[in-house]
C-alpha cells in the first residue's frame, strides 16, 4: 500500500489502514518519545497520544513534508507537552559555557553508553540534544516548539554536549 | 560553539537502537478510536425536536414587516391570482361591449337577406349552435331593436341554449361545503394556519370573488354563451379547491 493509499484510507476512518500506519512508524516514534522522555512509560503515553492526534487530524495534513516528518512532528510536541507537565526545566547557564572546546575523539563512542548518558542529561538539555542532533530539528523549531528563545535553544544544546563529554570521559569511554 | 571530532558524535547517534512499543498501546489506541466512533455515531443519531408552533410567530412578530420574505410559491399563487382576475374583469367587459354592439346592428345580425348594411363592420361569425328560428322582437330584456326593412319576413338568429338548472346551480349563493370552511376559519381551527390551506383559501376568495363579478354580469345578460361557459369554469375551479380544502380538514 503507498503512503497515499495508506493517507487516503485513514482519512476515511478505515481501521486497518489506521493499524498499517501504526505499524509502519511506532518504533521511530517510541524511540523518539523515550530519548525526550526518558521513560518508557512515559513513551507509551507519549506514543497513544500522539497517534490519536495523527487520526483526528489526518484530514488535515496538506502534504508538504512527508507523512513520516508530520507524524514525527506531533510525537515531539505531544512529548514536549507531556514534559511540560512535569515543569520542564532548564539548567541556569552562563555564556562562557560557549566558548569551551569540546573534543568527541577519534575512537568512536559506545553506543550503548551514550544512550545511557543522554538519559542521564537534565531533562530540558536532554529535549533540546535529541531534537537537535538526533532528530535534525533547526533551533528555530526547536525554540518554537518549546517556547523558549533561539539562544536558550543554542546554550542548552551546548551545555548537553559538555555534560555528554564530560560523562563519557568519567567512564572511559572518551580519553583526552 | 567548537567541536573537535564532531563525527565521532554523528557516527554513533545514528547507531543507536530503536524501541519496539509494547503491543498494549495498539489495543488502547483501537479502544479510544471506538469509543470515538460509537459516540459519534450515538450523537448523529440523536433525535431532533420540532419547536412549538407559536415560536416562528414570535419571530415574525418581531421582524421588520419589509424583511418578512413571501414564500416563492405563494408570490407565484398570488400573481396568477391577479393576473386570473384582470382576465376575468377584461372578458366581462368585452362581453359587455361586444353584446351591445350586436344590440345596436340589428340589419347585420339578425336580416341575413338584407344586402344592404347600415355599417361597414363584418358580419358576425356563423355560430356552431343550431339555428333557432325566433322573432326578431322576442327579447324583452334587450332594448328594443331597430326596426328591419321588411317586417314581414321571418330572419334567423343564432342563439344558445341556456341550461337553466346549470346556471341556477351557478347561481346558488354558496354551497355547504363552502359554508363549512367558512365556520371553520371562523371559529380560528389550527386547520385554517396551515400554509397550505390559507393558500386554497385565498384563492377561493379570489375565485368567488370573480363568480360574484360574473353573476352581476349574467343578471343582465342571463342567456349570454360566453359568461355562462365562464361561470361554470369558474364553478368548476371553486369546487376543486374545496375538495382539497375538505381533505387537508
Amino acid at each position: 500500500m503507498t503512503e497515499q493509499q495508506l493517507i487516503l484510507q485513514c482519512r476515511a476512518g478505515d481501521r486497518l489502514a489506521q493499524r498499517t500506519l501504526y505499524e509502519r512508524y511506532c518504533k521511530a516514534m517510541y524511540t523518539v518519545a523515550y530519548r525526550i522522555t526518558s521513560n518508557f512509560e512515559d513513551a507509551g503515553e507519549v506514543l497513544q497520544d500522539a497517534f490519536l492526534q495523527v487520526f483526528r487530524h489526518i484530514g488535515d495534513f496538506e502534504q508538504r513534508s512527508t507523512l513520516g516528518a508530520w507524524i514525527k512532528t506531533i510525537t515531539v510536541r505531544t512529548a514536549i507537552s507531556h514534559l511540560r507537565r512535569r515543569r520542564l526545566a532548564f539548567v541556569e547557564l552562563e555564556d562562557k559555557h560557549q566558548q569551551e572546546l569540546i573534543d568527541w575523539g577519534a575512537n568512536g563512542l559506545d553506543t550503548d553508553y551514550l544512550e545511557k548518558a543522554i538519559q542521564a542529561l537534565p531533562e530540558g538539555a536532554r529535549a533540546i540534544f535529541v531534537l537537535a542532533e538526533v532528530e535534525g530539528f533547526a533551533h528555530r523549531e526547536i525554540a518554537e516548539m518549546l517556547q523558549i528563545s533561539e539562544g536558550t535553544s543554542k546554550s542548552q544544546l551546548h551545555y548537553a554536549k559538555k555534560k555528554l563529554r564530560e560523562d563519557l570521559f568519567a567512564a572511559g569511554i572518551i580519553y583526552a | 560553539m567548537t567541536e573537535l571530532h564532531y563525527n565521532t558524535l554523528k557516527q554513533a547517534l545514528e547507531r543507536l537502537p530503536q524501541h519496539t512499543p509494547p503491543g498494549s498501546i495498539w489495543a488502547s489506541i483501537d479502544q479510544v478510536l471506538n469509543e470515538e466512533a460509537q459516540l459519534a455515531q450515538a450523537v448523529s443519531a440523536l433525535p431532533q425536536y420540532a419547536p412549538p408552533a407559536d415560536i416562528w410567530a414570535s419571530i415574525e412578530a418581531q421582524l421588520p414587516a419589509a424583511a418578512a420574505p413571501q414564500p416563492g410559491w405563494t408570490v407565484w399563487t398570488n400573481t396568477r391570482l391577479h393576473y386570473a382576475a384582470a382576465a376575468a374583469v377584461l372578458l366581462v367587459v368585452f362581453t359587455g361591449w361586444w353584446l351591445l354592439w350586436r344590440t345596436n346592428t340589428p340589419e347585420m345580425a339578425i336580416n341575413p337577406v338584407a344586402n344592404t348594411p347600415t355599417m361597414n363592420t363584418p358580419a358576425p361569425q356563423p355560430s356552431t349552435t343550431v339555428p333557432v328560428p325566433v322573432p326578431a322582437t322576442a327579447r324583452p330584456q334587450r332594448p328594443a331593436p331597430v326596426p328591419v326593412r321588411n317586417p314581414e319576413e321571418i330572419t334567423t338568429q343564432s342563439i344558445v341554449v341556456v341550461d337553466n338548472a346549470l346556471l341556477d346551480a351557478c347561481q346558488t349563493p354558496e354551497d355547504q361545503s363552502f359554508a363549512l370552511i367558512e365556520q371553520i376559519c371562523v371559529e380560528q381551527l389550527p386547520v385554517c394556519e396551515n400554509p397550505a390551506f390559507k393558500a386554497l383559501k385565498s384563492e377561493l376568495d379570489e375565485l368567488s370573488r370573480a363568480k360574484q363579478a360574473l353573476q352581476q354580469a349574467l343578471g343582465q345578460y342571463a342567456d349570454d354563451p360566453e359568461l355562462v361557459s365562464q361561470m361554470v369554469e369558474i364553478e368548476q375551479n371553486r369546487i376543486e379547491i374545496i375538495q382539497k380544502m375538505i381533505q387537508l380538514i
